[in-house]
C-alpha cells in the first residue's frame, strides 16, 4: 500500500459515534497498515501508563496499566515520536511481563492537550521490523493528533456536559423561581419554583411573552425598563433585585422578589429572572405591622397609664397617658431607671417601693397596689399600680409591664358613698340607742344601786367605828363603778361618729361585746341570749362599731319578733360564730319567733321597710351596705321549727394586714 | 317590833342584793336573799314574817308574778317592790294588788330603810291583830249559843229584867247565865266583863 493510500485509509476512519469505537477503529487500522500486533492509547501520570483503549491481536485487548520506566514509552513522554525500528528486545531489555515483551519494532507518539503538555500516547508493538520506519512515525504521529483531538473534545464536551447538568439541576431544584427571556421578550426556560409560583407549566409559558407574567397595570411600566434599557443600557433592577407585583396563572397579583441578570449569549442579549414569592414575608410583615397598630393602639388607649421597662427597671415605652398624667415628655423617663423617672421623685417612700417590686417582677412576681402621686393639676391622684412580668417561651423575663388607673374618680365616689353609708350608719345607731334608752337606763341604774347601797351601807359602818369591812366596800364600789362605766362605754362607742376604722380584731370579742348591750334589753323582754363561740377563728379586719351594729340590730329584730310571736319567759335567742372555711366567719343569729312572713321576704333589705311601730326600716339595709363594704354576705331563712336564721359572713383578715 | 322578822330581798342583780344586805346589816336588820321568784316561792311558808323587797323585772318570774302566787296563797307579808326607770305602769299595778309601797333605784338611804321599817310594822299590826282576834275568838267560842246571847246584852249594859224580857226566859235564867259567863271568862266585875266586849268589837271590826 502506497504511502498516500495509507494516510487515506487512517483519515478515512469512521469516526465512531462514540469516542471509545473511533479510538479501537483508529488502532485496528494502525495494526493493520504497520503490521503490528499491539497498538495502545494510553494516559500517562506519574509513571504509569493506562489504556485507554487497546488492540492485541486483531481484537479489543483488556485494559493495559504499567510502569513505563525502561520502557520506550518513557522516550515517547520524554523526546517525542519515537521509532525502534527492529531489535527492540535488546534494545530495551524487556522482560516477560513487559508490554512489549517478544516484539521486535516499536512506534510511539506523545498525545498532547491544548497546552500543549504531553498527557499520554499512541504505541504500536509490531513482532516485524519495520520496512519504513519514517512512514510509520508518520502515520502513528497523524494519529496521535488526531487522538489528541478527540480527546480534547471529548473531555470538553464533557465539561460542557457536566456544567449543563450542574445548572439544570441547580435551576430545576432552587426554590426560587428562575426564568430566562430572550431579548424579544419571550420566555425561554421556567423552572419547576416558577411553574409552582405562577401556576404555569413550562410548557405553557415558553415561547411567550414575559408579559403573561406581569400584571396588566404594569406592563407598560415593563416594556419602558426593557426599552430604556435596550437603548440607553440603564437598569433599574438589572443586578440589584427588588420587589415587584406578578401576575398568577389565576389571575391574583402577588409580590415577588426579583433578582435580573443580563447574559450575552453569542452576542444575543437575554435576561435570567430570579424571583422569590414574597406573599408570606409580606402577609408576615402585613401582620406584624397590624399587630404594632394594635399594640400601639392598645398602648397609647387613654385610660391606662403604661410603661414597659426591661428586667433591670430600665423605660423602654412609656405610653401617651402615662406622659401627660405629670405633664412630661417622652425624654424625661425613657431610657431611665424607674424608680428615678420624674413620675416617682415626689416621695423617696415610693421610689424604694418600686424598686423593690421591680426587682420582685424581675423574679417573676406580680405585684398589684395603690399610689399617690400629684397629678398635672397638682391634685393628688390616686393610682391603681401593677407591676408584672412577661415572659418569652423559655420563661426567661424580657421585660416588666406596668400598669396604672387613675382611680381617683372612683375612689372619691367610692369615699363619698363610703361617708354616706357611715353616716346614715351612725344615725340608725343612734336612733338604734335611743329605742335601746331603757334597757341601757336599766343596766346603768343596777351598778348605781348596788354603789349607792354599798356607800349608804359604808357611812353608817364608819359612824359605827366598824372598819374592818370597809376593805370589802370600798372593793364593791370600785367594782360596780366600772361595772356602770362599761355600759356607758359600749354605748359611747355605738355612738361615736366618725372614720370607719378597720381594724384586725377578734370576731368574737366583737359579737360578744354586741351580745352585753343587747341583754340591756333581753333582760327587760326576758329573753335568754345564747352565745356559741366558734373556736379557732382567725381575726377579721373590720370596723368594729360597724359589725357590733349589725349583730345588735339582728339580736334586736329577733328578740322583737319572739316578743310580737309571744315567746319570752326565757327563751332563747341563739347566737354563734364559726369558721365557714379557710378565709370567712358566720355569725348567725337564730331566734324563735314567727319568722319572715312570706309578703316580706321581698323587701326585707329595703330601706324604710318596717313592720314595727318603732324605729325606721334602715337596720336591715344598713347591716347590709355595712357587711357588704367589708367583703361580705347577709342573708336569712326561716328555720324549720320556728322563727328565723339570720346570718353575715365576714372575710378573715389576709395574713399581714395591719390595724388602723 | 318582832324579832322573827326578816326582810326577804329578791332581785336578780347581785349587786343590789350584796349591798342591800350589807345595809341591812348594819342596822342589824337580818335579812334572806333569793337571785328569783322561783327561789323564794320555794323557801315560802305562813310562818315567814317581816317584809318582803321585791325586784319588778326579773328574768322568768316576775315581781308581779310573785305577788299574785302569794296573793292567791293568802299570804299577808307586805311588799316593797324595787322598780326601775320606766316601770311606774307596772308600780302602779302592784299597788293596787295591795303592795305597801314603791321605791325606785338607786335608793335614797332614809326613803329605803324608813320605808322597810313602815313595812315591818304593817307586819307586826297585821299579825298582832291576826293573834288577838284569833284570842277573842278562842274565848268567846267557850260560851253556849244563850250565854253568848246573855254576854253581849249584859255588856251592853242592859237590866236583867230586860234581858229575860227580851230573850224570852226567866229573870233567874238570865242570871244563872250570867254568872256562868263571868266564870268561863275569868272576870268578876261587870267593868271587866264590859272591856272584853269592847276589846272584841274592836278587834272584829278590822
Amino acid at each position: 500500500m502506497k504511502p498516500s493510500q495509507q494516510v487515506r485509509e487512517l483519515a478515512a476512519t469512521v469516526p465512531g459515534a462514540t469516542t471509545d469505537e473511533l479510538l479501537h477503529n483508529l488502532l485496528a487500522n494502525l495494526a493493520g497498515l504497520l503490521g503490528a500486533r499491539r497498538a495502545y492509547v494510553t494516559e500517562v501520570a506519574d509513571g504509569t501508563a493506562r489504556s485507554i483503549a487497546s488492540w492485541e491481536d486483531n481484537r479489543r485487548g483488556p485494559v493495559r496499566e504499567y510502569r513505563i520506566n525502561g520502557t520506550p514509552c518513557a522516550t515517547v513522554m520524554q523526546d517525542g515520536v519515537q521509532v525502534v525500528d527492529c531489535e527492540l528486545a535488546d534494545r530495551y531489555l524487556l522482560g516477560e511481563s513487559s508490554i512489549g515483551f517478544g516484539c521486535e519494532s516499536f512506534v510511539g507518539s506523545p498525545i498532547v492537550d491544548h497546552n500543549g503538555d504531553r498527557i499520554g500516547q499512541l504505541c504500536v508493538f509490531g513482532t516485524n521490523p519495520l520496512d519504513d520506519s519514517e512512514m510509520a512515525a508518520a502515520l502513528v504521529s497523524l494519529a496521535a493528533v488526531r487522538v489528541s483531538a478527540e480527546l480534547e473534545h471529548r473531555q470538553h464536551e464533557a465539561a460542557l456536559e457536566r456544567s449543563e447538568a450542574y445548572s439544570r439541576a441547580i435551576v430545576a431544584t432552587a426554590a426560587e423561581g428562575v426564568l430566562t427571556v430572550d431579548a424579544n421578550g419571550r420566555i425561554e426556560s421556567f423552572n419547576r419554583a416558577a411553574e409552582k409560583m405562577f401556576g404555569y407549566l413550562a410548557d405553557e409559558v415558553i415561547g411567550k411573552d414575559v408579559h403573561v407574567l406581569i400584571p396588566e397595570r404594569y406592563r407598560n411600566a415593563h416594556s419602558g425598563y426593557v426599552d430604556r434599557f435596550f437603548t440607553t443600557g440603564e437598569a433599574s433592577i438589572i443586578g440589584s433585585g427588588r420587589e415587584v407585583s406578578a401576575r398568577h396563572k389565576d389571575g391574583t397579583v402577588f409580590p415577588i422578589h426579583l433578582a435580573a441578570s443580563e447574559v450575552s449569549l453569542n452576542g444575543e442579549r437575554c435576561f435570567a429572572g430570579i424571583i422569590r414569592d414574597v406573599s408570606a414575608q409580606k402577609a408576615a410583615e402585613e401582620s406584624l405591622k397590624a399587630t404594632e397598630r394594635r399594640f400601639r393602639a392598645v398602648f397609647d388607649q387613654r385610660l391606662q397609664l403604661v410603661a414597659i421597662l426591661s428586667p433591670t427597671g430600665i423605660v423602654l415605652e412609656a405610653n401617651q397617658r402615662s406622659l401627660d398624667f405629670s405633664g412630661l415628655e417622652h425624654g424625661d423617663v425613657v431610657g431611665r431607671e424607674f424608680w428615678s423617672t420624674p413620675w416617682w421623685t415626689h416621695s423617696q417612700d415610693l421610689q424604694h417601693r418600686m424598686k423593690d417590686a421591680i426587682e420582685a417582677a424581675a423574679q417573676g412576681a406580680t405585684l398589684r397596689f395603690e399610689v399617690t402621686k400629684p397629678r398635672v393639676d397638682e391634685e393628688l391622684g390616686i393610682l391603681d399600680f401593677s407591676i408584672r412580668p412577661i415572659m418569652d417561651k423559655s420563661g426567661q423575663v424580657v421585660f416588666l409591664l406596668c400598669e396604672s388607673h387613675d382611680i381617683t374618680e372612683h375612689k372619691r365616689a367610692e369615699e363619698e358613698a363610703r361617708h354616706h353609708r357611715e353616716r346614715i350608719a351612725h344615725v340608725s345607731r343612734l336612733s338604734t340607742l335611743g329605742e335601746m334608752a331603757a334597757g341601757i337606763a336599766h343596766e346603768i341604774n343596777q351598778p348605781l344601786t348596788a354603789i349607792s347601797l354599798f356607800a349608804q351601807a359604808g357611812k353608817r359602818l364608819v359612824d359605827a367605828g366598824q372598819f374592818e369591812k370597809m376593805d370589802e366596800v370600798c372593793f364593791k364600789l370600785n367594782e360596780h363603778a366600772l361595772r356602770a362605766a362599761e355600759v356607758v362605754e359600749r354605748m359611747q362607742s355605738m355612738a361615736r361618729q366618725g372614720e370607719s376604722r378597720k381594724e384586725v380584731v377578734d370576731c368574737n370579742d366583737l359579737i360578744e361585746s354586741a351580745v352585753r348591750l343587747a341583754e340591756s334589753e333581753a333582760r327587760i323582754y326576758d329573753i335568754q341570749i345564747e352565745f356559741s363561740k366558734g373556736p379557732d377563728l382567725p381575726p377579721v379586719s373590720v370596723d368594729g362599731v360597724q359589725i357590733q351594729q349589725v349583730a345588735l340590730n339582728l339580736l334586736r329584730n329577733g328578740m322583737e319578733a319572739m316578743i310580737a310571736a309571744n315567746q319570752r319567759k326565757g327563751c332563747p335567742i341563739r347566737i354563734t360564730t364559726r369558721l365557714c372555711d379557710e378565709e370567712k366567719i358566720e355569725v348567725a343569729v337564730a331566734d324563735c319567733g314567727g319568722g319572715v312572713p312570706e309578703s316580706r321576704i321581698d323587701k326585707l333589705f329595703t330601706p324604710f321597710s318596717t313592720t314595727k311601730k318603732s324605729g325606721m326600716g334602715m337596720g336591715l339595709s344598713i347591716s347590709q351596705a355595712i357587711i357588704r363594704a367589708h367583703g361580705g354576705r347577709i342573708d336569712f331563712h326561716n328555720n324549720d321549727s320556728c322563727g328565723a336564721r339570720f346570718w353575715f359572713t365576714l372575710p378573715a383578715a389576709k395574713k399581714g394586714s395591719h390595724s388602723g | 317590833m318582832d324579832d322573827k322578822q326578816k326582810v326577804y330581798v329578791v332581785d336578780d342583780d347581785e349587786g343590789v342584793r350584796d349591798g342591800l344586805s350589807l345595809l341591812l346589816a348594819t342596822i342589824g336588820q337580818p335579812c334572806e336573799l333569793f337571785e328569783s321568784a322561783s327561789d323564794f316561792l320555794e323557801a315560802y311558808n305562813d310562818e315567814i314574817c317581816g317584809c318582803l323587797v321585791l325586784d319588778i323585772r326579773m328574768p322568768r318570774m316576775t315581781g308581779l308574778d310573785l305577788q299574785e302566787k302569794l296573793i292567791a296563797m293568802g299570804s299577808k307579808l307586805p311588799i316593797i317592790f324595787i322598780t326601775g326607770h320606766g316601770d311606774i305602769p307596772m308600780a302602779v299595778e302592784a299597788m293596787r294588788r295591795g303592795a305597801v309601797d314603791f321605791i325606785r333605784k338607786p335608793f335614797r338611804e332614809h326613803g329605803l330603810l324608813e320605808r322597810i321599817n313602815e313595812a315591818l310594822d304593817v307586819d307586826d299590826t297585821v299579825r298582832k291583830q291576826a293573834t288577838d282576834r284569833k284570842a277573842v275568838e278562842e274565848r268567846l267560842a267557850v260560851l253556849t249559843e244563850r250565854e253568848l246571847e246573855v254576854f253581849e246584852r249584859v255588856a251592853d249594859g242592859h237590866m236583867n229584867k230586860v234581858i229575860a224580857a227580851d230573850l224570852g226566859i226567866s229573870e233567874r235564867t238570865v242570871e244563872v247565865h250570867r254568872g256562868q259567863v263571868m266564870k268561863k271568862l275569868g272576870v268578876r266585875t261587870l267593868a271587866q266583863l264590859v272591856r272584853i266586849k269592847i276589846e272584841c268589837e274592836l278587834i272584829m271590826a278590822d
